[in-house]
């Protein structure tokens, strides 16, 4: 599954479990919580949107942290340098 | 949308050396990335809205609005960064096959470059890129993609099918779509 799509995804609770590697019983324990936005069908099922649940999740992940880390590492390569090395 | 397929060797001098021209590209690229993101946030909220109007269905959860609000607040952060009439519309499409090989020569090229990288070194470049990919296809079997002849009747073009937009080969074949 693609993780960002270019049409709107709705999601079942069976898929977003698929794409984050967890078990449905925790997406439907974050739906309870009202941690992810959803809709609920009248058979039970729900459908949460693919941004919306990405957009849900949080973390100590620090990206700007990370960006930053190979940026000063090779802050003193030149793009003849990178070209030479990879043969082009 | 201004599809952009990634190109090896064009995104690893634009991840390593953090200067130059290709350099602005990646960022331009980031930009259209969270336009992307963006435009998705909205739509999504609107199929959600949808959904939640007909009869006996019944939305909750986080309210949807905030999250398309907080897209649109990442994609003005970096937009104010931007030179005047930059285009946000140029976005970045990989797919599985196409990043394994970009981690590949990140491994053959980057030990060269600076031996310190390292395995942790080269996931952070790695993820780098996938950060400014506004889509991922999905997996796919690369012999399914007919060979290039040039018989111009089967070459590759954007067509619809239905309401989505499918990228076809000759004879019909699917060869990725963001549907």
């Amino acid at each position: 599954m693609s993780t960002i799509a270019s049409q709107p995804k709705l999601l079942s609770t069976t898929q977003a479990a698929g794409l984050l590697n967890v078990s449905r019983r925790t997406i439907l324990n974050w739906i309870e919580a009202g941690k992810v936005p959803y809709v609920r069908l009248p058979g039970g099922d729900y459908r949460i949107p693919l941004t919306g649940l990405l957009d849900s999740l949080s973390g100590t992940y620090r990206l700007q942290e990370e960006i930053r880390a190979p940026d000063e590492r090779n802050s003193a390569l030149t793009d003849e340098d990178v070209q030479a090395a990879i043969g082009e | 949308m201004r599809p952009v397929v990634l190109d090896t060797s064009v995104v690893l001098p634009a991840v390593l050396s953090p200067r130059g021209y290709r350099r602005r590209f990646f960022v331009l690229l980031a930009l259209g990335a969270l336009a992307a993101r963006r435009d998705l946030a909205q739509l999504e909220a609107d199929a959600l809205r949808v959904q939640a109007d007909i009869p006996d269905n019944e939305s909750g959860g986080r309210a949807i609005d905030t999250l398309v609000q907080d897209a649109d607040a990442r994609y003005q952060r970096l937009s104010k960064l931007m030179p005047p009439g930059c285009p946000e519309h140029w976005r970045l499409i990989a797919s599985p096959p196409v990043l394994a090989e970009y981690e590949r020569k990140l491994r053959e090229a980057g030990p060269q470059l600076n031996p310190s990288l390292g395995t942790h070194g080269i996931e952070l470049a790695r993820r780098q890129i996938e950060i400014v990919c506004a889509d991922v296809i999905e997996d796919f079997n690369p012999a399914l993609i007919p060979r290039y002849t040039a018989d111009r009747k089967d070459d590759p073009g954007w067509r619809k099918r239905g309401t989505h937009p499918t990228y076809l080969a000759g004879h019909g074949m699917v060869v990725a779509l963001g549907a």
